[in-house]
């Protein structure tokens, strides 16, 4: 009986886990706004390079260039005035996401035949963990880690409006820029309405609630979170029309470039031409 | 009487065409006036703001705006829409319904940008009104960082940036602090100086006085049951306490506690 009541801290564990990554992301949008090397340059320049800089990590076999792109990185963070901890934590947590889970398979000899390195027995079968898989993996792991670093340090150094903005640059029609912006407005306001419900609840049913209870809680939360929704679409819509929109809507453009950003886009493009050169190793 | 801006005749309307929310409304509107529509909560104060603003339509009788009767499917015609919205701008109750864009200064420019306002001009109204507002320091945040004050305030500075003829608020000091809400009801009377009809919706008396020359009062039954000039109708109680605008309850007076009626028109001491 006790453990059916334990697992109701389930449900508040996942309610202040998904806030805790909502705050996460407001604290990244203040370190957008720091005064830091990153956060100094135009958010389309910006863009452009780390998109370029990804691909060069994607066809480079270079270990070394890799190694390279991913202290590239880091140097980067520090230079920006990121919070080292905080970027190297984001950038750790998707690693294994995407890397780990795919490249332990690929270091043994079942799905990369070659010189084994080490041998052992596993539950009866015999597995050898090869040089070819081992050297795939790593290559596949340097080329992961590189490259969500340069994205998360894209996505920590410039505000989640510009990078809106630097889709239309890119040509994103005008109408998704603006869902896209109006979805990450409107989970703010949705994560404060479940926040307050949750806590209502709590008010009124005390700490500790059956897990059946929690689940059909959880079940009604979602369903008056939809209702809310489908009248929030339909207010903001009238608001929107009441100041003129007409189902295109005209956005703000205002980006300039300086010296400084053009400097950027020459040192970049010789370390993608230096990558692209010295690709094979 | 002034050009007439509005003129409600018989108006009714409901939603899903089984709750009513207004029955029989009557009205008229003239340029640069203040009205004030009081009304306890649920009596149709915000439904008769968004027919006023052309977002919905009557389900009987007819609106006429500028001397020309709305109806939806005019609103198709985007001269007559952008004409329209450039003339008359709603501040909504809620201002995370009104503050849609990332930024806040996104939100301040879109209702020019979507009129087709010149840049130049944007910019130079813009720049006025957020000197006015002192929110200059809120321009490049979300709006979700900012508190129900600075929301409100951003709020109305997005509707003051089309510059429209008539201003329709909605509960515009709900649930703010004292100062805030003077900063308010301040650029409200400022803009109606500046020639602006000015149409608010509310049941805080605290304020009618200031920003209304004329009031509705909207009863439950969803009609006017009286209309006059703001200072008349403020003076009767008995009115007041049947559309559940003041309120009996038991306070202090220089140290002694008992029970009257309350309308609150001023801060005096408890």
């Amino acid at each position: 009986m006790r453990n059916a009541f334990k697992k109701n801290n389930f449900i508040e564990h996942s309610i202040k886990g998904v806030l805790l990554f909502f705050k996460d992301s407001v604290l990244s949008e203040e370190q957008a706004s720091y005064r830091g090397f990153l956060q100094s340059i135009d958010p389309r320049v910006k863009t452009i390079t780390v998109i370029s800089l990804c691909i060069a990590v994607l066809v480079t076999k270079n270990i070394y260039a890799l190694i390279f792109l991913y202290s590239f990185s880091i140097l980067l963070a520090a230079i920006s005035k990121l919070n080292l901890g905080f970027f190297l934590k984001r950038t750790w947590v998707f690693i294994p996401l995407f890397s780990l889970f795919i490249a332990i398979p690929a270091v043994f000899s079942f799905v990369s035949p070659g010189e084994a390195l080490v041998t052992f027995k596993f539950i009866g079968f015999n597995l050898a963990i090869t040089r070819q898989g081992l050297a795939g993996a790593i290559l596949f792991v340097s080329r992961v880690a590189a490259s969500v670093s340069l994205v998360i340090l894209l996505s920590l150094s410039t505000r989640q409006s510009a990078l809106l903005k630097v889709l239309r640059v890119l040509k994103v029609p005008q109408v998704f820029v603006m869902v896209l912006g109006m979805s990450y407005r409107y989970i703010y306001l949705f994560m404060e309405i479940v926040e307050n419900t949750y806590l209502g609840i709590k008010s009124r049913t005390g700490a500790l609630i059956h897990y059946q209870k929690g689940q059909s809680i959880v079940a009604w939360n979602i369903a008056t979170l939809w209702q809310r929704s489908f009248k929030l679409n339909e207010d903001v819509y009238s608001a929107m029309l009441s100041r003129g929109y007409r189902g295109e809507p005209v956005l703000i453009e205002e980006f300039k470039t300086t010296f400084k950003d053009w400097v950027w886009i020459c040192f970049v493009a010789i370390i993608f031409i230096g990558v692209i050169i010295f690709r094979n190793g | 009487m002034d050009e007439l801006i509005f003129k409600l005749n018989n108006v009714h309307f409901s939603y899903l065409k089984k709750y009513p929310a207004l029955c029989g409304i009557d009205m008229q509107i003239a340029k640069g006036q203040k009205i004030a529509i009081l009304g306890a909560n649920g009596s149709g104060k915000s439904t008769l703001l968004q027919l006023l603003d052309a977002l919905i339509f009557p389900d009987q009788g007819n609106i006429q705006a500028f001397e020309r009767q709305l109806r939806e499917a005019d609103f198709n015609d985007a001269s007559f829409c952008r004409n329209f919205r450039k003339r008359v701008g709603l501040v909504f109750q809620n201002p995370d319904i009104q503050l849609f864009c990332p930024t806040v200064k996104e939100d301040i420019f879109f209702g020019p940008l979507q009129l087709g306002m010149d840049r130049p001009k944007i910019e130079k109204q813009v720049g006025e009104i957020i000197e006015g507002l002192g929110i200059a320091d809120l321009l490049e945040r979300s709006p979700h960082q900012l508190s129900v004050g600075e929301k409100r305030k951003v709020a109305i500075a997005s509707v003051l940036a089309i510059d429209p003829e008539i201003i329709l608020l909605d509960e515009p000091t709900a649930g703010l602090d004292p100062q805030t809400s003077r900063h308010i009801m301040d650029i409200i009377i400022e803009a109606n100086e500046k020639g602006k009809t000015i149409i608010t919706a509310t049941h805080d008396l605290h304020i009618v006085e200031e920003i209304a020359d004329k009031a509705y009062i909207l009863s439950r039954q969803k009609r006017i049951a009286l209309s006059g000039p703001v200072v008349e109708l403020l003076s009767d109680a008995e009115l007041l306490r049947e559309h559940n605008l003041m309120h009996i309850h038991k306070h202090r007076h220089q140290g002694q506690a008992h029970i009257h009626s309350h309308q609150h028109l001023d801060h005096h001491q408890h």
